[in-house]
This record gives structure tokens, C-alpha cells and sequence, in this order.
């Protein structure tokens, strides 16, 4: 864990030295999906129609 | 019409036709909220609105954040469902749903010439908010339990306070709401598509164009 110092330097939270860059951490990033965002919808507008004038 | 400097195509969307009618909404987009995300989006449209979502088709490539904003801007109000947590230990929180939020109180602080937005938040269980998104103090969220009927209510009482048009009761909605679902098999045979099909995911745009003309078709209860 790093902290920011007031000098611009970084402390090492658990062994409280002083370090020049941060340590890095590797995050698993998780994207949400949108299907179908921009492309065709699935059925086109006759089929919506068709479909509709059976309900 | 634009009378401050960055408002101009806020205010330029803001005067647009279906802006009064448009509700923004921001849930989690998966199979596990699709239940839900079809009460939510039924209720919206039989209460005479219309639901803007990330997922619907868009005339333009454009990317989907900028998607997301445009149709905030778009939209008068905006529902949040910020019920989402982890389900297990080492499930990765879901921020999506935050951050819109945040885009949507932006857009609403940034654009102190249109008074009449309004946003609504909602929780699976009370007070949820106060310990998640506590930077949300002094703004009630509502709690659905992830149970229809509470989240119809929920979606009627905030357009509710938007409308002067007469609005029938969670019960109604919810009445309408399964004979739309007694007529998918119909509606799906006609189209020649299935009923698994349509209530999936990826049908969501197809499925909310069929609810939303099963509701012109069918503007009364009985």
C-alpha cells in the first residue's frame, strides 16, 4: 500500500520507506456488454408488424 | 437557445419532441436482472413514457459512453437501480451503474435552466444507499426487494409526480404485463421467432419494440 508523502515521494504503507515511483497493482478489468448497441436489431420492422397483428 | 458557455447541446437536446416522455434507466445488463428489466420497462411504457436504455439501437457508431450521455441528455428523468452488489467473496463490485448515476446528477446540477429533471434511485433493501453511495445523502433512495409489484410502485410514484395525465395502479400494470406475456407465444409464432428468443438478452431491443406496440394495440385494461 503507497502513500503519497509531502515531498512527492511515496511511502510504503507496511514497511513505512520511502520509495521514488509507486508499486503497481495488476486490476482484473470487467466490461459490461451491450448486445446488439449499434448493429440490426434481430427482427426487422415487417416482422414486428407481423408479429404484433397476431396478438 | 443556448445562454451559457458547454450548455449549448445540453439545452439543444432538452427541447427535443420525446423530451418530457423520456426515462433514462440504469440497471445491471445481464440475464439475472432480465426478469426484472422487463417489469421495469413494461411499467414505463403502459404509465405513457418511454424507457431510453444503453442497449437499443442507435443510428450512429458511436461509442457507448457517449451513447450513455447522449441519452441522458435526452432524457428528462432517469431511474438508477443501484441494488447490483457482489454475490460471493471475490465477485467484483459492479460500478457501472454508480458512475451513470453520477452522469445523470451531473447533467441535471449542469443544467440549472431545466428545473424539470428529476432522478430516481433504487436499492434491493432500505437504507442500502446510505452505506454504498453515501455521498447520496439527503436523497431517499427506494428499496425494491427485487420484487415486481415493489418496483412497479416505485416506478409509478416517481412518474407520478411527473405526469398530470391519469396513471393506473401497480395492480393493473402488472395485470397488463402478464397478458402481454400470455400473448408472446402468439406474437412469436407470427414473427417466427420463439418465445426463449424474444425473453432473451439479446432480443431486448426486439422485445421492447413489440411491448411498446402491444401497448398502442392495447390501451385498456380489459
Amino acid at each position: 500500500m503507497l502513500r503519497s508523502s509531502r515531498d512527492g515521494k511515496f511511502v510504503d504503507g507496511r514497511s513505512g520507506k520511502f520509495a521514488d515511483t509507486p508499486k503497481t497493482t495488476q486490476v482484473e478489468v470487467v466490461y459490461r456488454t451491450y448486445p446488439s448497441a449499434t448493429g440490426p436489431k434481430n427482427l426487422t420492422p415487417q416482422q414486428i408488424k407481423k408479429a404484433l397483428a397476431a396478438a | 437557445v443556448a445562454t451559457a458557455a458547454g450548455t449549448s447541446d445540453v439545452v439543444a437536446t432538452a427541447t427535443g419532441p420525446s423530451f418530457d416522455q423520456n426515462v433514462f434507466v440504469n440497471c445491471p445488463f445481464d440475464a439475472a436482472y432480465l426478469p426484472l428489466l422487463h417489469v421495469m420497462l413494461f411499467a414505463i411504457h403502459d404509465l405513457g413514457f418511454v424507457a431510453r436504455i444503453a442497449v437499443e439501437n442507435s443510428p450512429t457508431n458511436e461509442s457507448r459512453l457517449d451513447k450513455i450521455v447522449r441519452l441522458i441528455k435526452e432524457s428528462r428523468l432517469s431511474v438508477h437501480d443501484l441494488s447490483r452488489l457482489p454475490s460471493k467473496p471475490g465477485d467484483l463490485p459492479r460500478f457501472n451503474m454508480p458512475f451513470e448515476c453520477g452522469l445523470a446528477f451531473g447533467v441535471i446540477r449542469s443544467s440549472p435552466e431545466d428545473e424539470h429533471r428529476d432522478m430516481l434511485f433504487m436499492t434491493k433493501v432500505p437504507y442500502q444507499d446510505k452505506r454504498t453511495t453515501s455521498d447520496l445523502a439527503g436523497f431517499d433512495g427506494v428499496a425494491h426487494h427485487n420484487r415486481s409489484a415493489e418496483l412497479i410502485e416505485a416506478i409509478r410514484t416517481f412518474l407520478r409526480k411527473h405526469s398530470t395525465a391519469p396513471m393506473r395502479g401497480e395492480e393493473a400494470i402488472t395485470a397488463r404485463l402478464n397478458r402481454f406475456r400470455r400473448a408472446l407465444p402468439r406474437i412469436a409464432a407470427a414473427g417466427e421467432f420463439s418465445v426463449n428468443e424474444i425473453k432473451s438478452f439479446g432480443y431486448l431491443p426486439d422485445w421492447m419494440a413489440l411491448m411498446s406496440g402491444w401497448i398502442q394495440q392495447n390501451p385498456t385494461e380489459s
